[in-house]
């Protein structure tokens, strides 16, 4: 919403600047992103009126013009070639500047003095076609000598909004961004010019009688025939329905004889008001119409759709228009449309159309995507006469969806989704009825139509002072709390009026003349929004607006009964453009931005307090991702959102279990658009992206979530895995440094240093046989009978499938499988008082021996007094025979109760000896 | 170093002088004499033993041939301690105590002179193998590998920290979570404006991934605390949006967010929290302030800023002259998210605060792109 600063002053009187006012809507949260001034340079550039042009006599393409600009008649030379004898046109005369800080002279061009330029729009720094002159509207307005950048409205701020949904409703029309405005300087908005219904224009006086006037002052009203925004119940001198208006004049054309109204769809469309005017002249806006409109960042077409257009801008309610005479059958339906019907839109499209879209149709078919764009078969055009203005109401959400399905965004199909207030329908109907008929020569048919098969009402809520500064930790009194909702609009009664009108029951409103006095409540509900004035659409209201004070009394406990504390609450009647406030802790938030956010104190609460910390597995999370960082290895964080391919990279089998992956609906990237069930291939990412930089050495991990479709109670699981990735030289370089190049055992040493450092005692390694690793090197760590995960050198091909051509070591491990090994508290032992014995021993093994195998028969054969046992050396090579390894260990006997004696040793190095002599091992020490 | 060989000269027979030579004579009334003139001579050679080992003690060049000394002069085999072993059986007992007491007098100064040399000696020694082992300090230092915890995290866990600082509980929850509990419990029911706003990613209309962290709102209330009060915690996570990925958006990013319900929680203690967690993360003088805003989930709704770090206040590049930095939203509970976490909103109200951890990371180190954070580059890790 882009609001203008001079027009916004039309609706309430403020003595704030710009800035000022920027920055006082933004701290009640109307926040006002930017503040730009529209005159971008122009000063100067006079209207000019070209009162005879020729052709120059030196050069084809120019014209040479005499050009009244106000008192002197000028000759300006101009090069463009829509400019006609009698056009008003901006001319900038020597000595007016341009925007760029461009300076006018007296130039002679060709051997003809130009006393300035005629200028384009772009060239007084406003949107618009470059193609020619700018041609200024002639409605007997304008005239010579006036200021250019007053006529185009260029002297004015334009605050840019950026709404929240919670004020996009009520903040999307100049007249609800006033209502804010009164609010913060204490002032009360004006009313707008209507034509109520009932009455007959039959020629409108030019409301903007002397050109030399300021638009701004053009549309000052006198007396609104309706009050908007009215401020207290107390004031009675408009409210808004009154009998006589309430039945339709019985005599004259009345639009009921010229158009038929149906709603078929109530689901979609709650209210439908319209209105005709006849004898239109399409033609152009008058020039501050248009300089409105570009403020606020739309273009000027022409009156009609200029009026519909600035009759949103101004009450936040959309319209359209249709061409009366183009309605088959003067009915109006609306409907869902039928599977297969078709429509050409406004756009010159044509346009398949579903029941899911609401339609705009006449006898014959659609003649409107509702809310959403008109069709060709309805169009105003210059031709066009007699106009049907609709004035409507749709539902947000299929509105929204129509828009999106059709890719139709609008100024209206915004509105409607953000909110519109459907009581002001006919309103608006009534407001571009009087511009119709004040600026296209129409004349307004008497009467509306309005089918209002949903009213809203004003909702009546009950407010506790008590609990607005119990939630606030403030102390607001409560008739600065009331001074703050009725500034907004709002009534606010007491809790005795409310009694007062449930104690008199239901009103009746058949009757003639029906006197609202003595019931306070019911009077505030027809004050603060406009109510129906059509018999049937008010009936409707009427019945709905009881039951909501109805129910406030139930819930407050008043009906006429009991006793309550009344003190203690406020009724308030909420208008119904406020469509954000429905509940008590609304008006809470309305009090609590009036005050200001700022007032409110800071403060810790006293609690009984909980003792705080993590839980058990964020706590193993970030131990253990501790002890990798410890290691040396460096975190990474990747996607989580993957491409299926990674798969196929990995060499998995077609039917591997990781190939279930969890698919999005709606991915914004292809390679977004499946969730990981493994972290690996992120990882493997993460080294290429380092190799393809020059860098060549990488040690990662990353400790994150993995994705599988099935889960618990439908939903998908969300595991946490670890992954390693290893390569290149993992020592870090230097003078001295010696190379630890990144291999299977270095990547295995890992995961025993964190096992160990974990307290997982009860792991195992077994041959794997992975298809993403090396068949040769490559292991399965188990904790427990669980299988934890693969690790090892990746099979060549995979890193190869991400153009990465280094040898990577990596390892991908569930980690709670893992962590369900880790014990809760590590075992202690007393340091031992007797002393170790170590002997070494040196063997033979032939390369089909696995080590493991030589370890664990000294383990079994040396017995209880094995305190450790350590590989020292493995050779292989000159001196060893071929297909064998020569294994050195180093085995530590202690009895911690005694000191060992030679014997002792000897019958347990005896009993190792013996028993890897059994396995055909040849010792060599 | 000459050996002093008295005894060689005089008896060739007495290959250790240890008086034994004169066990007969010394009781032959015929060598009475004798035994005098030996004692005689034998204190001669002492004194003689005496000089000639202080003038070898103090022409050694090292510490080494000064321990050969030691034992040669002072040993158990050498002439000293022969020639005094030998004492008891000459003449009378004053005689051996003259000679006992020349022997140690002897044995003293050779002893001195030995630590006297010995202790220049090693100085100098110690002096010269220092000076040898001179290194150029100017070398770098082996260089000892530091693995990083990602900045991201550790950013998060800070915040965490600070909160379990004032007793909150850290707690986590799904990020693939249906439609009720990404919106419709947090009070955005179907067709509400900020499902635009959110631009989801879906599984199935059922099915998403969460648009923020405040799932865990409402899975914790129902899950966790069943009703019970104080609710105090700390909510971190990744959560995803439907975006183009540029330099200050992604389809993943992480969030932090905290919730307290209890008794009696107004807005002046969210402003509290707010103060708190700013200070401990942006210094001690850190300001903070709230501006109305928009939440469907929290009513009264504000946007939190707080006092440019950089320039503390006073208008700079990176808070547009403001002296303000917005970091996230705020407000209290909304009473329908309060009804749907099993809470009566009559009996208890709450507030909540989130905001991006990527963006506080962003702020705190000045990173100009978000992207860096998932690329995992080094030269990017390794700064932290």
């Amino acid at each position: 919403m882009k609001v203008s600063y001079n027009w916004l002053k039309e609706y309430v009187a403020f003595d704030l600047s710009p800035q000022e006012l920027a920055k006082a809507l933004t701290a009640r949260g109307v926040v006002v992103e930017i503040l730009t001034h529209l005159n971008q340079g122009v000063e100067g550039v006079k209207v000019g009126r070209v009162v005879k042009m020729e052709r120059h006599p030196n050069a084809d393409s120019l014209w040479v013009t005499q050009t009244d600009v106000g008192g002197e008649v000028l000759t300006i030379l101009t090069g463009a070639q829509n400019v006609v004898e009698g056009a008003l046109v901006p001319a900038a005369i020597p000595g007016a500047k341009l925007p760029g800080g461009k300076q006018m002279a007296a130039k002679e061009l060709r051997g003809i003095l130009s006393h300035g330029m005629l200028c384009s729009a772009p060239e007084l720094g406003i949107d618009g076609d470059g193609e020619g002159i700018m041609l200024l509207p002639d409605d007997g307005e304008l005239a010579p000598g006036m200021d250019v950048a007053d006529v185009l409205g260029l002297n004015d701020w334009v605050l840019e909004l950026d709404l929240t949904a919670n004020y996009a409703s009520h903040c999307q029309s100049m007249v609800g961004v006033a209502q804010e405005v009164a609010a913060i300087v204490g002032g009360q908005v004006a009313g707008v010019e209507l034509l109520a219904e009932g009455e007959m224009v039959e020629q409108s006086a030019s409301p903007y009688p002397e050109a030399d006037e300021s638009a701004d002052q053009a549309l000052m009203v006198a007396e609104p025939v309706a009050e908007y925004g009215v401020r207290a119940p107390e004031s009675t001198e408009s409210v808004v329905r009154t009998p006589e208006t309430k039945a339709p004049a019985k005599t004259g054309t009345n639009i009921k004889r010229m158009i038929g109204l149906e709603i078929q769809a109530v689901d979609l469309c709650d209210r439908y008001a319209a209105r005709i005017v006849r004898g239109i002249k399409v033609g152009e806006s008058p020039a501050w119409l248009q300089a409105r409109l570009r403020a606020a960042g739309m273009r000027p077409i022409n009156n009609v759709v200029d009026i519909s257009n600035y009759v949103m801008l101004e009450l936040g309610q959309p319209l359209h228009t249709f061409d009366y005479q183009k309605i088959k059958g003067q009915e109006i339906i609306v409907r869902r449309a039928e599977a297969g019907e078709k429509m050409v839109t406004l756009d010159g499209q044509e346009r398949t159309l579903d029941p899911e879209i609401l339609v705009i149709a006449d006898r014959q078919g659609a003649i409107a995507m509702a809310g959403v764009m008109g069709a060709e078969n309805s169009e105003v055009t210059e031709s066009t006469t007699e106009i049907l203005i609709e004035s409507a109401h749709f539902d947000n959400i299929n509105n929204r969806r129509t828009a999106l399905r059709q890719n139709l965004p609008s100024e209206a199909s915004r509105r409607f989704t953000k909110g519109v207030d459907p009581s002001g329908a006919p309103r608006a109907a009534d407001r571009a009825a009087f511009l119709l008929t004040a600026l296209c020569g129409g004349q307004a048919v008497q009467g509306v139509v309005d089918l209002y098969p949903r009213p809203s009402v004003p909702s009546v809520i009950l407010l506790r002072p008590a609990k607005v500064n119990a939630h606030l930790g403030m102390a607001i009194p409560t008739e600065r709390m009331v001074a703050h909702l009725e500034a907004l609009g709002m009534a606010v009664l007491s809790p005795e009026a409310l009694a007062l009108d449930l104690v008199q029951g239901a009103p009746e409103d058949e009757e003639e003349g029906a006197d609202l006095s003595g019931r306070p409540v019911w009077t505030a509900l027809h004050q603060v929004s406009p109510v129906p004035t059509e018999i049937h659409a008010y009936e409707g209201w009427a019945s709905t607006a009881w039951a909501a004070v109805e129910a406030a009394g139930e819930s407050l406990g008043v009906d006429g009964e009991d006793e309550v504390n009344l003190e203690e609450t406020l009724v308030v009647v909420v208008p119904t453009r406020r469509l954000d406030i429905s509940i008590e802790i609304d008006l809470v938030e309305e009090i609590a931005r009036s005050e200001g956010f700022d007032a409110i104190p800071t403060a810790l609460p006293v609690l009984a307090t909980r003792r705080g910390g993590r839980s058990v597995s964020a706590e193993q999370v970030l131990r253990t991702r501790r002890i990798l960082a410890a290691s040396g290895l460096d975190e990474v964080i990747t996607h989580s959102l993957t491409h299926p391919r990674i798969y196929d990279r990995l060499q998995l089998a077609a039917d591997a279990t990781e190939r279930n992956v969890i698919t999005l609906a709606n991915p914004m990237y292809e390679d977004r658009a499946t969730l990981r069930t493994l972290l690996l291939p992120g990882l493997i990412e993460t080294l290429r992206h380092n190799a393809n930089r020059q860098t060549k050495n990488v040690g990662i991990f990353e400790l994150s979530t993995v994705y599988l479709p099935k889960g618990h109670e439908g939903l998908p699981e969300e595991r946490r895995h670890l992954a390693i990735a290893l390569m290149g030289d993992q020592a870090l370089p230097g003078w001295s440094g010696t190379a630890r190049p990144a291999d299977f055992f270095l990547l295995k040493g890992l995961l025993e240093y964190l096992v160990e450092a974990l307290d997982i005692p009860a792991w195992a390694v077994k041959a794997s046989s992975h298809p993403s690793f090396h068949p040769g090197r490559q292991a399965a760590l188990y904790v427990g009978d669980e299988l934890v995960g693969h690790f090892g050198e990746l099979h060549p091909v995979v890193p190869a499938a991400w153009d990465l051509d280094e040898r990577v070591y990596a390892a991908e491990l569930d980690f709670a499988t893992l962590m369900a090994g880790a014990r809760a508290l590590r075992p202690y032992r007393s340091i031992p008082k007797v002393p170790a014995v170590t002997r070494d021993l040196a063997m033979l093994v032939p390369d089909a021996l696995p080590a493991a195998q030589v370890a664990a028969t000294i383990r079994e054969a040396a017995g209880a007094t094995l305190e450790s046992l350590f590989l020292f050396d493995l050779y292989q090579g000159e001196h060893v025979k071929p297909g064998h390894r020569s294994l050195a260990y180093r085995i530590t006997y202690r009895d911690p109760e005694r000191t060992l004696t030679d014997a002792d040793i000897e019958a347990a190095h005896g009993a190792v000896r013996q028993a890897l002599g059994a396995l055909g091992i040849e010792l060599r020490s | 170093m000459a050996q002093t060989g008295w005894y060689r000269g005089s008896n060739a027979s007495v290959p250790n002088w240890d008086g034994s030579v004169f066990l007969f004579c010394l009781v032959c009334p015929a060598h009475a004499g004798v035994l005098e003139e030996v004692l005689s001579k034998m204190k001669e050679e002492l004194l003689a033993l005496r000089d000639e080992a202080v003038a070898a003690i103090r022409a050694a060049t090292a510490s080494a041939e000064l321990e050969e000394m030691r034992v040669r002069y002072l040993g158990k085999k050498s002439p000293l301690s022969l020639a005094l072993g030998g004492l008891g059986r000459l003449g009378s007992i004053e005689e051996r105590k003259a000679m006992g007491a020349l022997g140690n007098e002897i044995k003293t100064a050779i002893s001195e002179a030995l630590d006297e040399m010995a202790s220049g000696l090693s100085a100098q020694e110690l002096e010269a193998r220092l000076a040898g082992e001179r290194l150029d300090v100017t070398l770098p230092g082996r260089p000892v590998r530091r693995g990083r915890l990602h900045i991201l995290n550790e950013t998060a866990t800070r915040l965490e920290e600070i909160f379990i600082g004032m007793g909150y509980e850290v707690a986590e929850s799904r990020q693939v979570e249906t439609d009720w509990y990404n919106f419709e419990a947090l009070n955005i029911p179907k067709g509400h404006p900020a499902r635009d706003a959110q631009d989801s990613l879906f599984i199935s209309d059922e099915l998403l991934l969460r648009t923020h962290t405040s799932n865990t709102q409402i899975r914790y209330m129902l899950e966790e605390a069943k009703g019970r009060t104080p609710v105090k915690i700390v909510c971190p996570g990744r959560v995803f949006r439907r975006d183009f990925e540029d330099a200050t958006h992604g389809v993943q990013f992480h969030q932090i967010e905290a919730l307290v319900i209890d008794k009696g929680i107004n807005m002046a203690h969210l402003k509290g929290a707010l103060l708190e967690m700013a200070r401990a993360m942006f210094g001690p003088e850190a300001q903070i302030r709230l501006r109305p805003s928009f939440f469907p989930f929290t009513e009264p709704s504000a946007e939190m800023d707080i006092s440019c770090p950089f320039c503390k206040g006073n208008g700079c590049r990176t808070c547009k002259q403001s002296g303000w930095i917005e970091i996230g939203g705020s407000g209290m509970v909304h009473p329908n998210v309060l009804r749907f976490g099993g809470y009566n909103p009559e009996e208890v109200s709450g507030w909540a605060f989130g905001f991006g951890i990527e963006r506080i990371a962003m702020l705190v180190y000045g990173i100009e792109d978000l992207r860096h954070f998932t690329t995992g580059d080094l030269r990017f890790l390794h700064q932290f």
